[in-house]
Order: C-alpha cells, then sequence, then structure tokens
C-alpha cells in the first residue's frame, strides 16, 4: 500500500510540474516553431510542385491549416517577438492563396502594430511594396520603399530597398532613372560600410553593393573600390570577403584564375585562422597551389 | 554437456517465469528505479519552462550553452543529459540497491521465504558501497564501450546504414559479453557479504563455469534494450518525422521497457546462482 501511494503522489506532482510550466515564453517558441514548420513544408511542397494545378491543390489542402497554426501563436502570446513573425508568414500564406488585399493588411498591420520589431517592420514593408508593384502603383511602392531607408534601413531585410528601387527602373528600361538610383543606392552603401567597417551588418551591405555594380557590369569599378577602400592595410573580416569577392571576379567574369589565386593565397596568408578561409584553402591544394 | 546446459537454461526460464507470475513484486524494485528515472526525465523536460527555468537553466547554460534552452534545441541535449545522468548517478546509487534487492527478493523465494522488498532494501542499502562500486564498474565498461566502439565503426563502415547498425550492435555485444562475466556480483554481495572485489571475481570464475547459459540468460532479455538503443539512433529522424517533443516518449518508453529487461535479467541470474549452488 505504501508503495502504491508513492507512485501515485510521484505522478501527481509530475502531472502538475509538466503542466505549471505550460506558459510563457518557451510554450511561445514551441507553438511558433511547429507552425513555421508546417509553413516551411507548404513552401517546400510548392516547390516541388511541377504543375500550377498541383499548386492550387496543396495551396487548398494545406494553407488554411498553417494560417490557424500561424494565428493561434500570434493570438496567444501578442507581446512575442515571433507573434509579428507569425502574421507575416501568415501574410505570406494569403499572398500563395492569391488573397493580395488580405495580405495588405496583415502588412499594414505589422507596420502599425509592431513597429518597434525592426526585422519584421522592414520585411513587412518590402512585402508591401512588392504588392503595390505588381499593382502597377509604383509611387506608392516607392514611398514605401524611402520610407524603409528613412526608418528600417540598418536590418537584413532593409539593406535592399535602396537596390529594389534601382532594379524596377532597370527593369522597365528606365536608364537615366536606373542610373540615378544605383548612384544613390552605392552612396548610401559606402556610406554605411565607411561608418561601420566592423560590424557583421556591413557584410550585407557589401553584398547589395556588389549586387549593384554587378547590375551595371561595372567590374573594374566594383574591384577598384573593394580593394582601395576595404581591402588596403586592413585586417578586418570585411577585408577578407572583400578579397573573396575580388578573386571570384576575377575567375568568373574576367576568367582569370592565375590572378584570382592570387588573391585567394593572399587571403589564406592573412586570415589563416579564419573559417570563411577553409574552402579556399581546400581549393588551392586542389589545384597544387 | 551441451544438452545438460540447454536443459539448465531452460529450467532458469521456467523457474523464473512461474517466480514472476507468483510473485510480480519482483518487478518493483526496478520500477521504482523507473520511477525515479521518469522523474529525473521530467526535470530535464520542464527545464526550458518558466519557474522551472530560473533553477535548472543556469547548469545547463554553464555546460551547453543558452540556446540548449530553447525549443526545439533542448531536444538535441535532453538524450546526453538524461544518459549521463542515469548512467553516473541513477545506476550507482539507485539501481545498484534496487537490482540486489530483486536478487535479494528470488533468493528468498529459494529460501521458502516470502520475497519481502523492504527487508531486503534494507539489507541493500547496508551494503550500498559494495553494490554501487560494482555497478560503476559495469557503468563504466557501458560507457567506454559506447564512447570508443562507434567512433571506431563509423570511421571503418562510415555515415551509412551499416556503419549506424554495427555502431549500436558492437557495443552492445561487447557490453554483453562483459555484464555477463560480472552480473554475478550482485547476489554475491547479497548473500554472501563480500567486498567489491571479491564480488566481481567470485562472478567471474562462477560466470566462466557456464558462461554459455548466462551469456545467453543476459542476451535475450537485453535484445529488448537493443531495441530501444536503436530508438536512440533514430530519434532525430523520429523526431523530424512527428514532432521534436517525441524525443520524450522515446525515453518513457526507453524506461519502461527497463523494468522488465533488468528484472528479467537479474532474477534469471540470481535464479541460476541458486540452482547452481545448490547443485554444486
Amino acid at each position: 500500500m505504501r508503495i502504491k501511494k508513492v507512485i501515485l503522489l510521484f505522478l501527481i506532482i509530475c502531472f502538475a510540474a509538466v503542466n505549471a510550466g505550460c506558459y510563457g515564453t518557451y510554450e511561445a517558441e514551441r507553438q511558433y516553431w511547429l507552425a513555421s514548420r508546417e509553413y516551411t513544408r507548404l513552401v517546400k511542397s510548392i516547390n516541388n510542385s511541377s504543375s500550377s494545378d498541383e499548386i492550387n491543390n496543396i495551396v487548398n489542402e494545406r494553407a488554411a491549416d498553417v494560417v490557424v497554426r500561424l494565428r493561434r501563436v500570434e493570438l496567444n502570446y501578442p507581446l512575442w517577438p515571433m507573434a509579428a513573425q507569425a502574421k507575416l508568414l501568415i501574410a505570406n500564406v494569403y499572398i500563395l492563396q492569391g488573397l493580395n488585399e488580405r495580405a495588405q493588411i496583415e502588412y499594414e498591420s505589422i507596420i502599425k502594430d509592431y513597429s518597434y520589431y525592426e526585422e519584421q517592420c522592414a520585411s513587412a514593408m518590402i512585402a508591401l511594396a512588392s504588392i503595390y508593384k505588381e499593382r502597377g502603383d509604383w509611387k506608392s511602392a516607392e514611398e514605401v520603399y524611402d520610407r524603409v531607408i528613412d526608418e528600417y534601413f540598418d536590418t537584413q531585410i532593409g539593406f535592399q530597398a535602396p537596390l529594389l528601387i534601382a532594379r524596377y527602373y532597370k527593369s522597365r528600361a528606365m536608364s537615366i532613372e536606373a542610373d540615378k538610383a544605383y548612384e544613390t543606392a552605392m552612396n548610401l552603401y559606402k556610406e554605411y560600410i565607411n561608418d561601420n567597417p566592423d560590424i557583421p551588418q556591413s557584410a550585407i551591405v557589401l553584398e547589395q553593393l556588389v549586387n549593384c555594380y554587378s547590375d551595371q557590369e561595372k567590374w573594374h569599378e566594383a574591384i577598384n573600390y573593394l580593394q582601395d577602400d576595404i581591402i588596403k592595410d586592413s585586417d578586418s573580416p570585411l577585408a577578407l570577403q572583400a578579397m573573396l569577392i575580388t578573386g571570384t571576379i576575377y575567375e568568373v567574369q574576367f576568367n582569370s584564375r592565375d590572378k584570382a589565386f592570387e588573391i585567394y593565397r593572399q587571403a589564406v596568408e592573412k586570415f589563416p585562422e579564419d573559417p570563411m578561409v577553409g574552402k579556399i584553402r581546400d581549393r588551392l591544394e586542389l589545384y597544387g597551389e | 554437456m551441451i544438452k545438460n546446459a540447454f536443459f539448465l537454461f531452460l529450467n532458469v526460464i521456467k523457474i523464473d517465469l512461474k517466480l514472476l507470475k507468483d510473485y510480480p513484486r519482483i518487478f518493483i524494485p526496478l520500477t521504482l528505479r523507473a520511477l525515479v528515472s521518469l522523474g529525473v526525465l521530467c526535470l530535464i523536460y520542464i527545464s526550458p519552462y518558466y519557474p522551472f527555468k530560473k533553477i535548472l537553466g543556469p547548469p545547463v547554460i554553464e555546460f551547453f550553452g543558452s540556446k540548449f534552452l530553447h525549443y526545439p534545441h533542448n531536444f538535441t541535449i535532453l538524450p546526453i543529459i538524461f544518459i549521463n545522468i542515469k548512467n553516473f548517478l541513477i545506476n550507482p546509487l539507485i539501481t545498484s540497491i534496487m537490482v540486489a534487492v530483486c536478487c535479494g527478493m528470488v533468493y528468498d523465494y529459494h529460501n521458502r521465504r516470502e520475497p519481502k522488498f523492504w527487508r531486503n532494501f534494507n539489507k541493500a542499502v547496508r551494503r550500498f558501497l559494495p553494490l554501487s562500486l560494482c555497478m560503476l564498474f559495469l557503468v563504466s565498461i557501458s560507457y567506454l564501450s559506447y564512447r570508443m566502439i562507434p567512433l571506431l565503426m563509423i570511421k571503418l563502415f562510415g555515415q551509412t546504414e551499416i556503419g549506424i547498425f554495427m555502431s549500436t550492435f558492437i557495443p552492445f555485444f561487447v557490453l554483453i559479453i562483459f555484464e555477463s562475466l560480472f552480473v554475478f556480483c550482485f547476489i554475491a554481495i547479497m548473500t554472501k557479504k563480500q567486498n567489491a572485489f571479491k564480488a566481481l571475481k567470485k562472478s567471474f570464475i562462477f560466470s566462466l563455469k557456464l558462461y554459455p547459459v548466462v551469456f545467453f540468460l543476459v542476451f535475450l532479455p537485453r535484445l529488448l534494450d537493443l531495441l530501444m538503443s536503436f530508438l536512440i539512433v533514430f530519434q532525430v529522424r523520429i523526431s523530424d518525422m512527428f514532432i521534436p517533443d517525441i524525443a520524450v516518449l522515446i525515453f518513457v518508453l526507453i524506461i519502461l521497457i527497463a523494468i522488465i529487461s533488468d528484472t528479467l535479467v537479474f532474477s534469471l541470474i540470481a535464479n541460476l546462482y541458486v540452482l547452481s549452488a545448490d547443485e554444486n
């Protein structure tokens, strides 16, 4: 009898302990992770589909369930950062369903209600601008992009805004506006790198800057900028990234493997411990360098 | 000789099954061990939840990093934490005593005494040190074989299906070989009041005389544990198919299955010990 009581007491304690902890951020994380996994699976299935009928079937069957799961996170944990992220994913599902108006409402709500979560707001704004662009309302789209540059430039998604403006003009063959937009974008990126050379975000900005050069096929200018302004007399991680980009430009755009390998060798010598150098070292060894 | 060994093997199984049927209370010691294990598992599982995070979180952060208090990363370290606690805390402190109680109850049955839990528990607690040392010895062998052999197997076969199978099966097999040699130490301590070293030596000598019988009596119930080991190996895949929380269910199943496998191993061995001692 005594043992039975011990077992019963133990089970009650375990049940109470597990249930007592079913609230709070961990449970929020759990619900968000499970919901976002369903979202990822939905997107993966759509990407693997071959026909539009198949895509429609997948969306019709699974999108509503994904929205419900994500909405639960948003409603149960409204003050938690991932609530904004859940809302963002809900809007993305609406886009997949072709419900652009609903998606727009979600994006606007994120911008209004979660303005303190910069990454999510920047993502919502960029997506909102895409909806305007798709509708042919470039004026509204440009206003949103400008707002991103003003308010959320210093975010992973926000860095894209200047480049996206320039790319819009380029895609419309509006060369004068495109040139001007690229110049504005490049100045913004250069200014950011100049002011913050040692922070990790500069690596993302450098990529966007190289994309600007690449779009305009200004390869020599790109190399000059990378070598004179970033690599020269610097041993920051950004200099290593710039060296690897320079090497790639020589290898891919100018078919100059010798020059590229010379730069890679310099990178390996200058940053022997950096994990980014590992693959380059393997490649050099493969070619007997 | 082989025929005799086979009859002895069948006889021990027959007696053991009858004993367990007549006295299911022999399952109590290892059920209590299972409850302690479930409690520990429960504590590890709830460690990322508030308010438990306040007390249980700091050690996790210290040893593994704060990432592992977040979903679903906490499930990647759950097996590591649980297996280490089981090996180095639960086994020497609890399992050693409970295994001895189980053996003592079987011994009582053969001596025409009612197999009583508390009497044997008191006896086992008084012999805690040698029991615990013997258990630590077996745990060390298990730890080494599960640490070293998988590395060797993966080196030989790579991360292939065969490599994964061999790195689970070979350590299991090595462990059974050693366990069969030293498994009598617990009943030797309970019946002869021997110290750890003498008990291990006696077990080794005793086991060698009947090695094939002992080996199979240990091997058969331990097949259940082998099945469970494969569940641990494929835990990541199973979690991907369902949800990461399933890791907890896998360990609950392992703990519950261990009640049956451990009780069978130690009651069979105690039966064999008593029967062979009688014959001698």
